[in-house]
């Protein structure tokens, strides 16, 4: 009796094994498989056949135009990476060395984080001594044992005390008693600043662009601060939003900046710096920025920034041996639309930004998501031909999805039926 | 693109000259126009540039610059479009190799193959160009292309079929790795 014919393998299957993305041990079966079978062994050949042909031509060469012109622009990308990231780094060991500062002397005393800074070679006072224990209570199982053993070192000879953590407390207390008088003068100048109630704020590190606008203020700043503000400038200007001295304040408003906006205020229209500096301006850390200013900063400098920045972008990506038809692709939509949309809504205007070049290299479900979007924002610009040719992408690359409907919806909305689905 | 991204200025000249052809060949199939391949092409590299900072290592490179080279051929195709639609004027391909029998059987075989990779429908010449040019795997052009894992090998099954078809009904022998009957 002869054994039962082994069923074939799905196609799908054999089009994986063709082209090496089964797994070993299915490979393995299918081969298996495929040694016996001759159906089978042609569907393979079949394809291998079709592969040997068209590898037997030889692709193109790639064109030199535009290559001088594309490596030059790629070697002042990597410069402004190396820049950002060095400026990045610098940023943030400020940054993290202002908040520290700031939190240290904003901070009353006992909510001070206990650290190597606090740790000091000193005797503490006896009751001092009582305070920390009463503080830092040891392990329950040992409390018993070391009380004995404190009372009865502390009675005999202070500073040879075995415990760790009583020394650790006693000395934080020591250190923050000895302090005390010698911040008192700089509390009460940082007292101006009202601001221990948002201590990160004092400590976030402005942009490029930001920093341009507040120079003078911080300048004025920490000179009214004296040395509270030797830890940086960024700590005057940075905290100058919520300044609560008149002195302070007045010479604030004569840079440029008002007051009551915050520390918002110097990215917001009066004081925002030329569109170029935005433009060049390498974005700031996210965590480095809170949101809302990033957002502000964002709008008030995108219908600017962007043409700005396109120009500036493509400008250095032609150097003058692009080609012109290269040229024109790079250059002329975004310049075109920052025009086009110059009377739309700014936040619009800055999501249409984020979404194109999102667009670049989204696939699947988010770039159906994004060109919906990006239909639905330039119907409610009006951008009647961008509205429609987007649409008409949502309704050519995902046909039959409810996308493609809404999208259908909103071109017949501009009276322009959408091109035919292709075939697919 | 790593170290171009931590602003290393030899990495780029690197990836445009080990990638850079291959694009072109991928997007001068897709379009069957050299100019526009070559105008999409420097568009490709300039995103690359631009978008670097988005670029995860956790994505494959080449699946990346690809998914960027393809958005590129079908914004391009879609302002074709848009345009409204002189006939596209294909120039024919000049044959540069520098094996004479290899060049002259590529010769001959390249405008049949060119033709049939034309003749194809959009999405079953996408899928094949991916698959076969840029050697992305099928459930990576799933996920660029939006369409499910098994449509795509559909369409990769019967752009082969289609290919096959054409190439012998053109005298081409295609066991033979493209010699003409």
């Amino acid at each position: 009796m002869r054994p039962p014919v082994p069923m074939h393998p799905d196609d799908d299957r054999l089009l994986e094994l063709a082209y090496g993305e089964a797994s070993t041990a299915e490979a393995r079966a299918l081969r298996q498989h495929v040694d016996g079978c001759a159906r089978c062994r042609h569907v393979l050949e079949d394809i291998a056949e079709v592969r040997s042909a068209f590898r037997s031509v030889p692709a193109e060469p790639a064109p030199e135009r535009g290559l001088e012109s594309l490596l030059a622009y790629g070697e002042q990308a990597a410069a402004r990476a190396r820049s950002r990231r060095g400026g990045l780094r610098v940023l943030a060991l400020l940054s993290a060395a202002t908040a520290f500062a700031v939190v240290w002397l904003v901070l009353p005393s006992p909510q001070r984080p206990s650290d190597g800074l606090a740790r000091a070679p000193a005797t503490p006072p006896t009751d001092a001594l009582a305070q920390a224990e009463v503080r830092a209570p040891p392990a329950q199982g040992d409390r018993g044992r070391d009380e004995v053993d404190d009372r009865a070192k502390d009675s005999k000879e202070k500073e040879a005390l075995p415990e760790a953590k009583s020394e650790r407390s006693r000395n934080e207390q020591t250190v923050a008693e000895r302090r005390r008088p010698a911040e008192f003068p700089k509390q009460k100048a940082l007292s101006k600043l009202d601001a221990p109630a948002e201590p990160l704020k004092l400590s976030r590190a402005p942009s490029d662009g930001e920093a341009a606008g507040r120079a003078a203020a911080a300048t004025d700043l920490s000179g009214a601060l004296g040395s509270a503000t030797a830890s940086g400038g960024k700590v005057g200007g940075a905290g100058a939003g919520t300044a609560g001295s008149p002195s302070v304040a007045m010479k604030k408003r004569s840079a440029g900046t008002r007051a009551d906006e915050g520390t918002t205020g110097a990215a917001a229209r009066p004081v925002s710096p030329p569109a170029s500096v935005v433009a060049q301006a390498p974005p700031a850390p996210a965590g480095a920025l809170d949101a809302r200013t990033a957002e502000v900063a964002k709008i008030a400098a995108a219908p600017m920034a962007d043409a700005v920045a396109s120009e500036d972008k493509t400008a250095s990506a032609s150097g003058g041996a692009a080609s012109a038809p290269a040229r024109n692709a790079a250059k002329a939509a975004p310049t075109m639309q920052a025009m086009r949309m110059g009377a739309g809504s700014p936040e619009k205007q800055a999501r249409l930004g984020e979404i194109r070049k999102e667009l670049e290299t989204a696939t699947g479900d988010r770039r159906k998501a994004l060109l919906l979007e990006k239909c639905e924002i330039e119907a409610s610009l009006q951008l009647g031909p961008d509205a429609v040719l987007t649409c008409s992408m949502v309704t050519r690359e995902f046909p039959g999805t409810p996308e493609a409907k809404r999208a259908g919806e909103l071109a017949r909305g501009f009276s322009v039926q959408p091109p035919a689905q292709d075939e697919r | 693109m790593r170290r171009f991204q931590r602003g290393d200025a030899r990495a780029f000249p690197e990836l445009v000259r080990r990638h850079r052809a291959a694009v072109f060949a991928f997007v001068l199939r897709w379009t069957q126009d050299r100019a526009r391949a070559e105008d999409i092409l420097q568009e490709t590299w300039l995103k690359v540039v631009r978008a670097s900072s988005d670029w995860s290592p956790r994505a494959r490179f080449t699946t990346w610059l690809y998914t960027i080279a393809r958005n590129a051929c079908v914004d391009g195709a879609r302002r074709e479009r848009a345009r409204a639609a002189e006939p596209l004027v294909t120039e024919p391909v000049s044959t540069e190799a520098h094996d004479p029998e290899r060049a002259a059987a590529a010769s001959e075989l390249r405008p049949v193959l060119e033709a049939a990779i034309a003749a194809l429908p959009d999405a079953q010449r996408e899928v094949f160009l991916l698959r076969e040019m840029a050697g992305i795997p099928f459930h990576e052009i799933a996920r660029m292309t939006g369409a499910p894992e098994p449509t795509v090998k559909s369409r990769m099954r019967y752009a082969l079929e289609a290919l096959r078809t054409r190439l012998t009904a053109a005298g081409i022998d295609a066991s033979a790795g493209g010699q003409v009957a």
